[in-house]
């Protein structure tokens, strides 16, 4: 009975990193800008000097946060790793958090794939895997490799339980 | 096949239901507001509205049809766009029947066939008795027919319902036999266990309170000396406590009086309710587990409820509550044994693993955020209660030792057990909780592991099942190695289940 826990092996592309930067900065531009402008009408309508002092502080706050940001980014992604077998898809996610998921295949009931305009630019899709307990998805493979994942899961989740 | 319209009775029902729901606009709009503009202009909407759905219920009742053939039901409804479905027998995961007592006096029924986790259930509101077994003995046979067949091919087989099925070559209905039916003096132990005459005073003074538009307290007063006759307070006491044990013994009399527990080589069947019937029958595989809780005083008085766990939603009408548990007030060695009568598959083992010392002292060094939250605010705020001053290091230490023993006894009470095909977690501080679930019966499972608990070489276990909604079952702090091999146990559980 005892044999060693098979850890999923499959890691994400290169350049799924790429994205996941790349909305980062996105969402630092978007921060930035919401100060810009809090900070635009606080000059020009002179608000109580309290709300620059709190402004100053969010701001001196969410820096690094920001930049703490883009190191969770490439940590989640270099710990990101999947699996499919013909019985279970194995998932694991995090590094100081780490979450493993066992999903056996008879228990999948979609399996779609997605693509916004960053994943698009940079030909890439996720794959999106829906259960009976809930849905969990497979971020930045490329366009390929998420077809293949998807028809492979696709052809091994066909088997179905008895019970279900 | 020949569609059949719903019994006219849901008519009757829809239109009752729609007064019951209104009832409290009506009477404000009636009674309570004069004639000036807006009263009457509601008065007017709302008996629109009424109307409208009398109408809508009517001729939904003439669009409205089902079949019900071999295999599936169809339901066609719709009146403008028309939309037809069809539901497998196989699908079904329980059966609830409800008699309320307009459907008693009209000697109708209703009955719900519960169909997964996302579907929505197959629902006849309103039909006469005969249909409703007509239509539960169509759902049966489909499925004995299929198992009979099932029987021929796999003989040999090792699976572990393979024996449930075999017995199938006898006739079910022959082979019910009652496993628990409440005699008097059990209901009797039953109503003081409830507690349920303790409702009794509070709800004596809030109906005091509120109602006292029809008395004056200042004419009371004049009576008060009267409490000083020491046999006038006892007799009053006496009455109270008289009218509060009657009507502990009738809410109990009235949910448990008729109950019956049944079961056959296949089904479960659950029966409650004196006035409004209730029913509710299982497939046995398809109980996707068991719960065993007990509340504190039921642990105190070595009590135990058991619910079973089953994919389809349980509440039968909006009046009743769940009936999926079995009789709440059995002691829990008569559970256990009940549990091993109905679902001989399921093994309760009573030697469970414990965590490992380490985690007690692990949970009790966590900072507790509510403590923190609390000793701060008191710390800055320090608010006045009655005039004294609350010191806000006694609040801080006595909850402080709150928080702990509550972890205490968490720690004390969290025990597992992963064996062969079951997986066996018990949970909680005050209420314990102890659920148990075949391997094949969990649809999904998780670890996780924290910084401190990969330090600590420990991790988190989750269990996912079947239930509306899914049921997670966490199992926090039990040894890495312990989660490795839950990991491992879970991959092998292809050993048994049968695909189709």
């Amino acid at each position: 009975m005892h044999t060693e826990v098979k850890e999923p092996q499959h890691k994400l592309s290169k350049e799924s990193l790429r994205v996941g930067l790349i909305g980062d900065v996105i969402f630092d531009v978007v921060v930035l800008l919401i100060f810009a402008v809090l900070f635009g009408l606080d000059f020009i309508f002179e608000w109580p000097a309290w709300i620059g002092i709190v402004l100053i502080i969010l701001l001196i706050i969410s820096v690094p946060l920001l930049i703490i940001g883009y190191l969770g980014t490439v940590i989640d992604h270099r710990n990101w790793r999947y699996d499919i077998d013909d019985e279970y898809v194995q998932l694991r996610q995090g590094a100081w958090f780490q979450k493993d998921q066992l999903i056996p295949v008879t228990k999948i009931q979609s399996v779609e794939t997605k693509q916004g305009p960053l994943l698009r630019r940079y030909k890439l899709r996720e794959v999106e895997i829906e259960t009976m307990a809930g849905e969990y998805s497979i971020p930045g493979l490329p366009e390929k490799e998420a077809y293949a994942l998807r028809d492979q899961i696709a052809a091994y989740a066909k088997a179905k339980e008895e019970d279900d | 096949m020949e569609k059949r319209r719903y019994h006219p009775a849901n008519m009757l029902f829809a239109i009752v239901k729609t007064i019951r729901g209104w009832i409290i606009p009506l009477i404000i709009v009636f009674f309570f507001n004069n004639t000036d503009g807006w009263g009457s202009y509601a008065k007017y909407g709302i008996l629109g509205i009424i109307l409208l759905s009398i109408i809508g219920s009517i001729l939904k009742w003439f669009t409205d049809q089902y079949t019900a053939d071999e295999r599936a039901f169809h339901l066609y409804s719709g009146i403008f766009s028309k939309s037809s479905r069809t539901v497998p027998y196989e699908k079904i995961q329980n059966v609830t029947k409800h008699t309320n007592i307009l459907h008693r006096l009209l000697r109708l029924t209703a009955i719900k066939f519960e169909t997964g986790s996302k579907e929505k259930a197959v629902d006849f509101q309103v039909l006469t008795k005969e249909e409703a077994s007509r239509l539960e003995q169509l759902t049966k046979e489909d499925v004995q027919e299929q198992a009979a067949v099932q029987d021929t091919e796999i003989k040999g087989d090792e699976l572990e319902d393979a024996d449930a099925v075999s017995e199938q070559t006898v006739p079910p209905a022959e082979t019910k036999n009652i496993h628990f039916k409440p005699t008097k003096k059990e209901l009797i132990r039953a109503s003081f266990t409830s507690l349920s005459f303790l409702l009794v005073p509070p709800l004596l003074i809030s109906f005091l309170l509120k109602f006292d538009i029809f008395f004056d307290w200042s004419e009371l007063r004049q009576y008060l000396p009267l409490l000083k006759v020491w046999w006038i307070t006892a007799i009053g006491l006496i009455g109270i406590i008289l009218v509060s044990l009657l009507v502990g013994m009738w809410r109990v009399v009235q949910k448990y009086g008729n109950y019956e527990l049944k079961s056959d080589d296949t089904y479960i069947y659950i029966q409650t309710g004196l006035l409004s019937e209730s029913a509710f029958s299982i497939r046995k595989d398809r109980v996707q587990g068991i719960e065993i809780t007990q509340p504190i005083l039921h642990r105190l008085l070595g009590l135990a409820k058991v619910k079973l766990i089953s994919t389809g939603s349980l509440d039968i009408s909006e009046e009743t509550e769940t009936i999926n548990s079995l009789y709440p007030y059995f002691s829990l060695k008569q559970a256990q044994t009940m549990i091993a009568e109905i679902l001989p598959e399921y093994e309760v083992q009573h030697s469970m693993e414990r965590l490992e010392q380490k985690v007690l002292l692990y949970r009790l060094l966590q900072p507790s955020t509510i403590w923190l939250g609390v000793t701060i605010t008191l710390y800055f705020w320090r608010p006045e209660v009655l005039g004294f001053e609350i010191k806000w290091w006694i609040v801080s230490i006595v909850l402080l030792i709150l928080i702990e023993g509550y972890r205490y006894l968490d720690f004390k009470h969290t025990s597992y057990l992963i064996s062969d095909k079951f997986f066996q977690i018990k949970t909680g501080a005050l209420t314990t909780t102890l659920f148990v679930t075949k391997r094949n019966k969990m649809i999904e499972i998780a670890r996780n592991q924290n910084p401190l608990q990969r330090w600590l070489k420990l991790a988190t276990i989750e269990s996912i099942n079947r239930a509306k909604p899914v049921l997670h079952n966490k199992l926090k702090d039990l040894p890495a190695s312990e989660a490795d091999r839950f990991y491992v146990w879970y991959r092998q559980r292809t050993n048994d289940v049968r695909k189709q």
